[in-house]
């Protein structure tokens, strides 16, 4: 196989568990949402759990926005 | 790029399935929203990070980001002074109320299919990415 093809594989097979290991917890969070929702006696969320998930929100999407780690291309 | 396109079409099937179960309140369906909009959001910090997706698309992604983030900060803001009480019943919040929110059911109800399809649109630009 070429030396190319083989560092595409690598860097593919890298990018996908990198990336897959970030947001499977997040894959399971939701699934737990989900399945909490149809408790019918749960509590509602909490003012100050609902302000930490919408900063959280805010705080990735600053990930996103931040140019300082674009690859040169 | 086949990383992000298998990633982003998992998320996608993730934020098509919105919340169900007993008498969802509004600040369930916030928590529930932004959940799913994370993984939208992990992908997209990988994409513009990564040297296979090309200029154009990292500010396309980004664009989509911001409306996004946007729409769904908006529809928690409408939610954030909105509990459900021992009885079921939305309520205002009294400790939110302290803090100068609101709770606006109706405004929520209008703004979250505009939060969905801001979402949706950030997982267009994911899916079909391409490469320099």
């Amino acid at each position: 196989m070429e030396a190319l093809a083989v560092l595409k594989l690598i860097n593919f097979v890298v990018e996908g568990v990198s990336l897959g290991t970030k947001i499977a917890p997040l894959f399971s969070k939701a699934a737990q949402l989900a399945k909490d929702f149809e408790d019918p006696n749960r509590p509602d969320v909490t003012l100050a759990t609902l302000d930490a998930e919408l900063q959280a929100m805010r705080n990735r999407s600053a990930q996103i926005q931040d140019t300082s780690n674009d690859p040169k291309n | 790029m086949k990383t992000f396109r298998i990633i982003a079409l998992a998320a996608a099937f993730a934020v098509a399935s919105c919340a169900t179960g007993v008498n969802i309140s509004p600040r369930e369906r916030t928590v529930d929203l932004v959940a799913r909009y994370a993984i939208v959001q992990e992908v997209a910090i990988a994409a513009v990070r990564s040297p296979a997706v090309n200029a154009t698309t990292r500010a396309a992604i980004r664009r989509a980001d911001v409306v996004a983030t946007a729409a769904i900060g908006r529809y928690g803001e409408f939610t954030r002074g909105c509990v459900r009480d021992s009885t079921g019943q939305i309520v205002l919040d009294p400790e939110a109320e302290r803090e100068g929110a609101r709770c606006q059911p109706e405004a929520a109800r209008a703004a979250y299919p505009v939060a969905s399809a801001a979402l949706e649109a950030l997982i267009g630009e994911l899916a079909p990415l391409q490469s320099n």
